[in-house]
């Protein structure tokens, strides 16, 4: 008895000391200044879910104006303007960083045992360019300047001559302003799953959520400079003249599409891989059985992303390019489906031979799947390159990527912050009211999307801010309307629930869903630390062994791998997790705060064509750039 | 023992294998390999812009100009490629503990690179006498190619001035770190540099 | 066994056997988008790229045909060598990568003969 005792006091002396060194700083200059991954994420998730707020008012408006033929609810300004933002917000403002910002940031370090991201104050840096990039895109909706040559901006359209209001520049310097904050996370992501691994966690023992954040950095790495290049050539062709896409001085307006369509493809992976990793972690929870063909599911991921570079001029199969050139385009685009197609019959063997437990997560993921699967199918017909020149730029195309990035991208959001929602509050949801607001999501999706199909079949073209009536698409647009608001319903079931349930919900205790990965090991919400104890890792369902767990209480009252001398967190090798150095954490910083200040200052001034101010600017985030690394952590050693 | 060992395990089991230096890459470095990685991204990109407009023209260059001449952007690229020598000394030196070498190796890359700069931007300024970018496409990428390239490299000479300056402070192992890191990016800046010469002088 | 060649400092044939097939269907996709626009686009008609595309494309591709079926083949070796290993490190890791090498090499692999097959037995230039 009295060892055990000893072994106790041991461990809270321990967590204690742990508590003291990670204490975090209080109230509004505690957030300014954090570099805590879990802090970060919160960020991230609440602004992204404003945009995803505004992104579906956009939607009710398209919709609104769609009801019936002939409306004037909007103007066809305003109904371009609606329908650019709306993409514009939904891909860039709420999926990307809510994916990687928000999920990304805050589970992946609970997942592999570590205690915050490799480079926390990039961490930082990069919400705060988000948010200073959201901002100034939706400035130019507030000064009546919005971009509206849709989301893909083509030119000659996007050219001033056409274009002559800033509302493209907006967009485009917006993108590249965005893409700073997508290519920081990203590199934070890949360093921190390659070195930051709890000792033990080979490759072969990594959570499959971690590869699919793994393909998804890559894939941001390798698709966000031609989108730069893209944006960039094309504010020099506005702003100062460069003739890129002007056929009449010797440019190319098709070099835009590909280059915007090279980002663009990859992106559209971008968007749905997160999804796939967060489906991978609630079905082994909820079906009680580990995944069918682990390695296949992880190389799948992998592979959707890396495939996903070779297939961007099936987005231009109706412009005329030739055969030759389009079959490798062809070729890749039909081979993909097969690593997506992996994981559904992984996923669904998985539900199917385990023990399912219907609660709202897994809800969500079946409805994914069902969903995917549907979008799936309408893809894999858009790679016949014959039927993709009747049905591109027709409703079909619209119907298919909403049940994929609707349906397979945010659905799994759905469901993950329903799962995560109890351990980063530290509370349960109403069960009830989870399954109703699956099932008026479900519905309505199904209800707003579906009908789309047909109506393209039927002719009806995209991006038209109405129709003329006795063409066979009034009945059906109305349904798709009708549908538009009860998923709007569902959502706001869901945002209700969640907002009672942080203040009046059950407590949820560590683990309340039986989980396999690490994340569960600790308390809701997690401390500062995220783990008294560096966890010893032997499998690929770290928390399923319970003799690991054990043995890490053990290791705690040892005082082995608790690392308190300061903000400490070990570094493994890459491939096979041994363990290889110990790093100090830097803590707060208000650096990255004001560096994203003065881009945003830079930005702001290219809009404005100051470019001499411009430059200041960016002699002062150097400046500032400076003074963040004066600060040297890993001194310790 | 050492103090990574003793953190990590006291009693000693695993003190042998810690004693040694670190086998992985520094978190450091990986961040620098994978920026360089996004950046080699985006001159790929340009200079793929760069040839897929010489592929929509039947005359290159476009609008008459004359090709480029060779001789001088060669041996310019050829002066700054050699600096790659002194910046990976210099990056070794730190870790070694010679700091007085490394900041003599990259003050002395830092001079050549500026020069090679300097001299540049004279030449881009010659040749924006014989052409607009904004009259044909070609001038545009031409332009816009090589002022990126320009731009990464004075980015270069800041990090490398911020290098210079903190190593005369000390060394620590931050610092090596941070040397090394200029070192990788001033490897890529001289990579791309080839390719960008290539590229410009491809028509002649 | 195979032991020596998959040490924890080498590891070659592994590395071969997963990247080898990806790295071949990157260089057909580059080479065969760039060799159609060079065949087909306006500076072609003006004369200047006298290119043979067939035997350019054949050549190519069959290279390349060649390297993802080697790599599948080292892939197909390391999983043999490391039937035995259970999931610690490093044997473990490289059953895992082995498998998830002979996973992608037919992958990669059809996309290069389909493509280069397409090329070759499509007329030249055609507009789609």
């Amino acid at each position: 008895m009295a060892v055990l005792d000893d072994a106790a006091v041991l461990r809270r002396r321990r967590v204690e000391r742990l508590e003291r060194v990670w204490e975090e700083r209080s109230g509004l200059l505690g957030w300014l200044t954090t570099t805590n991954h879990k802090r970060i994420g919160i960020m991230f998730f609440f602004t992204a879910l404003a945009f995803f707020a505004a992104g579906g008012v956009e939607a009710l408006l398209i919709r609104t104006q769609l009801i019936g033929p002939d409306q004037h609810v909007l103007s066809p300004q305003a109904y371009d303007e609606v329908f650019t933002l709306h993409g514009v917000t939904m891909i860039f403002l709420f999926v990307i960083p809510i994916s990687i910002g928000a999920f990304g940031n805050y589970l992946l370090p609970l997942q592999i045992g570590a205690r915050d991201l490799a480079f926390p104050r990039l961490n930082a840096f990069s919400y705060w360019v988000y948010l200073c990039s959201g901002i100034f895109v939706y400035v130019g909706l507030a000064i009546g300047q919005a971009p509206d040559a849709g989301w893909f901006d083509y030119v000659p359209l996007a050219s001033k001559q056409f274009s002559p209001s800033a509302g493209i520049d907006f967009y485009a310097l917006g993108l590249i302003f965005t893409g700073v904050s997508s290519t920081a996370t990203a590199i934070n992501l890949i360093v921190t799953t390659f070195k930051l691994r709890a000792p033990g966690m080979s490759l072969n023992r990594m959570p499959l959520f971690c590869y699919a954040f793994l393909a998804v950095s890559f894939a941001l790495l390798f698709a966000l400079p031609p989108l730069t290049v893209a944006t960039g050539l094309l504010e020099l062709e506005r702003r100062l003249g460069l003739p890129f896409y002007e056929v009449g001085r010797g440019g190319s307006a098709l070099m835009w599409q590909h280059l915007f369509w090279i980002f663009g493809h990859p992106e559209v992976y971008i968007i749905i891989l997160p999804a796939f990793g967060i489906a991978t972690s609630i079905i082994p929870t909820f079906t009680r059985r580990r995944m069918v063909a682990f390695p296949l599911v992880a190389i799948a991921e992998i592979l959707v992303a890396f495939i996903g570079f070779g297939v961007w001029a099936h987005h231009m199969f109706a412009v005329g390019l030739p055969t030759i050139e389009t079959i490798y385009f062809a070729a890749a685009s039909l081979i993909i489906v097969i690593p997506s197609a992996i994981q559904l019959f992984a996923w669904i063997t998985t539900i199917v031979t385990g023990t399912p437990i219907f609660k709202t997560p897994l809800l969500w993921i079946v409805g994914f799947i069902v969903l995917f699967i549907i979008g799936g199918l309408s893809g894999v017909m858009f790679a016949a390159i014959p039927f993709d020149q009747q049905t591109t730029d027709t409703y079909f195309v619209v119907a298919h990527f909403h049940f994929v990035i609707f349906g397979a991208a945010v659905f799994p959001i759905l469901g993950g912050i329903y799962y995560w929602f109890p351990k980063v509050t530290g509370r349960m949801y109403h069960e009830r009211a989870g399954q109703a607001s699956f099932w008026l999501t479900f519905a309505g999706t199904t209800i707003t999307f579906m009908p789309m199909h047909v109506v393209g079949l039927l002719g009806m073209p995209r991006r038209n801010y109405t129709y003329a009536p006795g063409m066979g698409w009034t009945g059906l647009n109305l349904i798709e309307t009708l549908g538009a608001y009860l998923l709007a319903g569902g959502l706001l079931l869901m945002t209700a629930n969640l907002l009672v349930s942080i203040f009046r919900g059950a407590p949820a205790g560590e683990d309340p869903w039986g989980g396999d990965t690490l994340e569960w090991a600790i308390s809701s919400p997690p401390p500062v630390y995220n783990f008294a104890v560096i966890p010893k890792v032997t499998s690929a369902y770290a928390m399923w062994d319970a003799a690991d767990r054990g043995e890490d209480l053990r290791r705690l009252a040892r005082g082995e791998m608790v690392l308190a001398d300061g903000h400490e967190q070990p570094a493994s090798t890459t491939l096979d997790a041994q363990l290889d150095d110990v790093l100090e954490m830097p803590t707060d910083s208000i650096w990255p705060l004001l560096l994203a200040l003065a881009l945003a200052g830079v930005f702001t001034m290219l809009l404005t064509g100051h470019l001499t101010t411009a430059y200041v600017f960016g002699g002062l985030a150097l400046a500032l750039l400076g003074c963040w690394h004066l600060k040297e952590p890993e001194e310790a050693t | 023992m050492s103090g990574l060992a003793r953190r990590a395990e006291p009693s000693g089991a695993t003190a042998a294998a810690l004693a040694h230096r670190r086998r992985a890459i520094p978190n450091g470095i990986w961040g620098a390999l994978l920026f360089v990685a996004t950046e080699t991204a985006l001159f790929g990109t340009l200079i793929g812009s760069y040839f897929y407009l010489r592929f929509t023209s039947s005359q290159w260059p476009q609008g008459g100009v004359a090709a480029p001449s060779v001789a001088l952007p060669l041996a310019l690229t050829a002066a700054l490629v050699l600096t790659t020598a002194p910046v990976l000394l210099g990056a070794r030196a730190a870790r070694a503990g010679r700091r007085d070498n490394a900041i003599a190796l990259f003050a002395l890359a830092l001079a050549v690179q500026a020069s090679y700069l300097a001299w540049q931007i004279v030449a881009l300024h010659d040749d924006l006498q014989r052409f607009s970018p904004r009259a044909t496409a070609y001038g545009a990428i031409y332009v816009t190619l090589l002022v990126l390239h320009h731009a990464h490299v004075a980015l270069g000479l800041a990090l490398e001035g911020w290098l210079i300056a903190r190593l005369s402070r000390g060394l620590t192992r931050y610092r090596v770190t941070t040397a090394q890191v200029v070192a990788i990016y001033w490897v890529f800046v001289n990579a791309v540099a080839i390719a960008v010469v290539a590229t410009q002088v491809s028509p002649s | 066994m195979r032991r020596a060649r998959l040490g924890p400092g080498g590891e070659p044939l592994l590395w071969f056997g997963v990247l080898g097939a990806p790295a071949a269907w990157a260089l057909t996709h580059l080479a065969g988008v760039e060799l159609s626009q060079a065949s087909c686009m306006e500076a072609a008609r003006g004369g200047g790229w006298n290119l043979h595309f067939d035997a350019w494309t054949i050549a190519v591709f069959a290279t390349m045909a060649a390297i993802a079926v080697a790599a599948e083949v080292a892939a197909v070796l390391t999983f043999r060598a490391t039937r035995d290993a259970s999931s610690a490190p490093p044997r473990g890791r490289i059953h895992f990568l082995a498998i998830i090498g002979m996973t992608i090499g037919p992958l990669f692999l059809a996309m290069i003969l389909m493509g280069g097959l397409g090329a070759v037995l499509l007329e030249r230039c055609q507009q789609g």
